[in-house]
């Protein structure tokens, strides 16, 4: 699969080539290079302010602020979000898309994938200082589906198979390099709570030797030593495959300077961030999204959580619905598993149950959000494939239909800390708008427009992908 | 029974009150009959686990009287694996055409219960395809009667063929250099695969012994060129339907495909042939790693929107069917007839349409009821009624 993978993005990227080898057509190449400078200079004086201001009218709104507007006019300047509402008056530069009988909602938000990375997971288990902005390919498949399906920003998170993974990205879904495309550079550092290898103790031991690491360094800047930032960790990252030697110790001091091993310039620098990224983790600056594997994690990240005063957002395995009740007093919302309905067989009793999360999650009082196969956007049409396909289920076991709607944009801008920025239609937030044609999570519903800061990047009416996919025939 | 049918669709009926004790009156706001009708509202009346009487208005005297929003027929799942205890192939012979899946079914097992959760009341059983003749399919109810229990469960053990017209087959076969595992054994390539097909039938034409065949699975192999049992051809790729294909014109008999991913890429074919197919790849188009690539220029999304334009016998099977309708449909499927391609035209796949598969007089009492339009995602199945037996949807803990 991955494999496959690889190859398509070769497929990509060749045609990129080509225009190095075309030599003949020089002369009408400069003619055309020279107007197109040209257009660069004229153009913008004349053509600005009609360019990025944006009007939507007639559209349903629904802000997920306050009540769903009727026949609204939504007003986009310079990509933000100007004015909203019954009686807004649309300016006269302004490009005007009619939107009758359509509704428009702010953009969806998928609050955690390792989709859009070329590979989740890192084979070294400790990596705080990678990001994966580094690893982020805008041109995968994830961005454009997601754009097809009205995700405008994801939070993009490393797996779940390291003990403290790289960090998080918030990303816009629409971008030709990762630079523009990001909201958040440093928005949190992955921890799974389930055993990467070893047991469920030594885990625990080796999560709690790194916190207590950062918390002693922290201890030591607040107390005014001038320590280094190498000084605190005294481990170098590892090559993937050498076991890090137990019993290392805690103190920076006396192991910071082994005589044998003289790091590189950039192990000392990737020792540099990954400190800077745990103190901020024992300061709360950075949230941790701790993956919990079963309910027992559940109770054991609690208390990591309350022991170092952590900023944490639980990503939760599908079998921690059993200690759903734990994270009621809390009042965060969780990311719920991509499998919202399963059944599973009590081991003692043998008696057969039907495990309905949302419904576990609504009754324990505990807000969710939701996420998405991993890959899944490639392969199936079906199923935990769709953000909105999520939420449909939710309502379909009780879920009220607005809360629905708002886990699948404020609820996750909030749980992000980007709500700010997006996650509702008020004004002085980010135009990240979805279209639809339709009531949402209906059957008959397309994104019919998404829109990144006040920009068309996706439109169905042009969407050569989806007409192929719905045409029978073959090539 | 066309008479009847004519009768009952008109008016108001009154039913007198000699009725048995289980006869239940079904009111419903909308009745999808899957026989090219929609009541609204409409009515059904059961008794002694059939249709009895089905009329925009029934009134009875003496009977339980059950509400609901939408009713519409149980799901025919036209090919599952649902119940099999264990493993679904015979792994150590590649012919084993007289095993049969019926033989193999927990009735207490999660899948009956899960598959009544999802509304799907009749089943066929297919055994999987490890073998290149699997063995007999059956055809079952996912939950018996509780007025009568010794109604079984199994309503037609030898209902048809499976052949495996893949390179399933070949998965873990290897050479016979070291005859140490029951992996050695052919076919170790399609090549293998279709070989063996052509030279069982060849052989049964010439009144021959096929290799690995005894004389009662011999008279299967005559059943099937006699036109007697249904032959259901597990094939994805577009050259295993047109193997099929060839098979169809050297001995004669019309195989059921099973499968179809990649009907599309024989599609001039198809609608020459018009064979039924069983499509299954709606969810998971390309559950083999074998068929090329996962998406892309590979995948369909309305497949069946252009068998059903074209008038090809088709349903939708596997897992999820509920969904499987609904996703046809917003890739351009007629409502209609997607529920009919999870009710009916799956009954009539089976040569079932007789007995379930629609809401009419005389069929078996399996019924759906739904607390909205059963194509949206956000509906649920509120019961579920197997030969007149409701049970409630679980919801859950």
């Amino acid at each position: 699969m991955d494999h496959g993978r690889r190859e398509d993005h070769r497929n990509e990227y060749r045609p990129i080539e080509r225009p190095l080898a075309a030599t003949e057509n020089e002369q009408p190449m400069k003619i055309l290079r020279y107007i197109f400078c040209l257009q660069c200079i004229v153009a913008p004086c004349a053509l600005v302010s009609a360019a990025d201001t944006l009007a939507i009218k007639g559209a349903k709104i629904v802000t997920l602020a306050g009540d769903p507007i009727e026949n609204g006019v939504i007003v986009i300047r310079d990509g933000k979000i100007e004015a909203v509402g019954a009686n807004v008056s649309i300016p006269i530069e302004a490009h005007v898309i009619d939107a009758t009988g359509k509704v428009v909602m702010p953009g969806f938000i998928d609050a955690h994938t390792s989709d859009g990375l070329n590979e989740a997971n890192e084979r070294n288990e400790v990596v705080p200082f990678l990001s994966v902005v580094d690893s982020i390919n805008p041109v995968l498949d994830y961005f454009e589906e997601s754009r097809r399906n009205g995700v405008t920003t994801a939070a993009i998170v490393p797996g779940n198979s390291t003990i403290i993974g790289g960090q998080a990205a918030i990303l816009k879904t629409a971008g030709q390099y990762v630079d523009d495309m990001i909201v958040k550079r440093n928005a949190g550092i992955k921890i799974s709570l389930r055993p990467a290898s070893g047991t469920r103790m030594s885990q625990m031991a080796r999560l709690r030797r790194e916190l207590d690491k950062a918390k002693i360094a922290l201890e030591k800047k607040k107390s005014g030593e001038e320590a280094k930032p190498e000084a605190a960790t005294p481990e170098a990252p590892k090559p993937a495959d050498t076991p890090k030697p137990e019993g290392t110790p805690p103190e920076g001091g006396d192991a910071s300077a082994p005589a044998s091993a003289t790091p590189s310039a950039t192990d000392a620098e990737n020792v540099a961030k990954g400190t800077e990224a745990m103190l901020a983790v024992i300061e709360g600056k950075l949230p941790v999204f701790l993956y919990c594997d079963t309910a027992m994690d559940v109770s054991a990240g609690k208390q990591l959580v309350e022991e170092y005063k952590l900023n944490a957002i639980f990503v939760l395995g599908r079998d921690c619905y059993k200690a759903a009740k734990l994270l009621s007093d809390r009042k965060q919302p969780v990311i719920l598993d991509k499998n919202l309905v399963f059944w599973e067989t009590n081991p003692r009793t043998r008696k057969d149950e039907k495990i309905i999360l949302p419904k576990i999650y609504r009754e324990a009082n505990v807000p969710f959000v939701f996420q998405t196969s991993e890959g899944s956007l490639r392969s199936t049409t079906t199923s935990s494939s769709y953000l909105w396909y999520q939420a449909a289920i939710a309502v379909k076991h009780g879920t009220p239909e607005i809360d629905a709607l708002k886990s699948l944009s404020l609820v996750p801008a909030q749980l992000l800390g980007i709500q700010d920025v997006v996650g509702s239609i008020e004004v002085g937030k980010d135009a990240d708008l979805v279209v639809l044609t339709g009531d949402p999570l209906r059957l008959s519903t397309w994104v019919d427009k998404t829109i990144i800061h006040g920009k068309v990047v996706y439109d169905k009416s042009s969407d050569q992908k989806l007409k192929r996919l719905l045409s029978p025939k073959a090539e | 029974m066309m008479r009847v049918a004519c009768f009952i669709f008109t008016a108001l009926i009154s039913v007198g009150s000699s009725m048995g004790d289980d006869a239940i009156l079904i009111r419903a706001k909308h009745v999808l009959t899957m026989e090219g009708k929609i009541l609204e509202p409409g009515s059904v009346l059961v008794r002694d686990g059939k249709i009895a009487v089905v009329a925009e208005g029934i009134e009875a005297q003496g009977v339980k009287v059950v509400d609901t929003d939408w009713l519409m027929p149980g799901l025919v799942n036209a090919a599952t694996s649902l119940g099999i205890a264990g493993g679904t192939s015979e792994i150590s012979s590649e012919v084993t055409p007289d095993f049969e899946t019926a033989a193999a079914i927990d009735f207490q097992s999660r899948d009956l219960l899960e598959a009544i959760d999802e509304g799907i009341t009749t089943a066929h059983v297919l055994p999987g395809t490890q073998s290149v003749f699997s063995g007999y399919s059956a055809i079952i109810k996912t939950s018996g009667s509780g007025a009568n229990h010794s109604m079984p469960r199994i309503l037609l053990p030898h209902h048809g063929l499976t052949v495996a017209l893949s390179s399933d087959p070949t998965s873990f076969n290897r050479a016979r250099s070291r005859p140490d595992s029951i992996f050695v054994r052919q076919p170790t390539n399609r090549m293998g695969v279709v070989w063996i097909l052509r030279s069982s039938f060849h052989k049964t034409t010439q009144n021959l012994r096929a290799s690995g065949f005894d004389e009662n699975s011999q008279k299967i192999l005559q059943d099937v060129l006699a036109g007697k049992l249904p032959v259901f051809t597990v094939s994805r790729k577009d050259v295993d339907i047109q193997s099929g294909f060839q098979l169809q014109d050297e001995f004669g008999f019309k195989p059921i495909i099973v499968g179809g991913d990649e009907v599309y890429r024989v599609m001039d074919a198809i609608l020459e042939r018009k064979p039924t197919i069983i499509y299954t790849a709606m969810i998971n188009a390309a559950n083999s790693r074998e068929l090329r690539g996962t998406e892309g220029t590979e995948r369909r999304f309305n497949v069946v929107g252009q068998l059903a334009n074209a008038d090809v016998p088709f349903c939708l099977a596997g897992e999820k069917l509920l969904d499987q309708a609904r996703f046809a449909t917003r890739f351009g499927l007629d409502r209609s007839v997607a529920l009919e391609s999870i009710t009916s035209k799956s009954a009539k796949a089976l040569q079932q349409d007789k007995r379930v598969g629609s809401i009419a007089v005389g069929k078996d009492a399996d019924l759906l009821a739904f607390n909205g339009d059963p194509l949206e995602f956000t509906s649920s199945i509120q019961w579920t009624m197997v030969d007149g037996k409701i049970i409630e949807t679980n919801t859950g803990r």
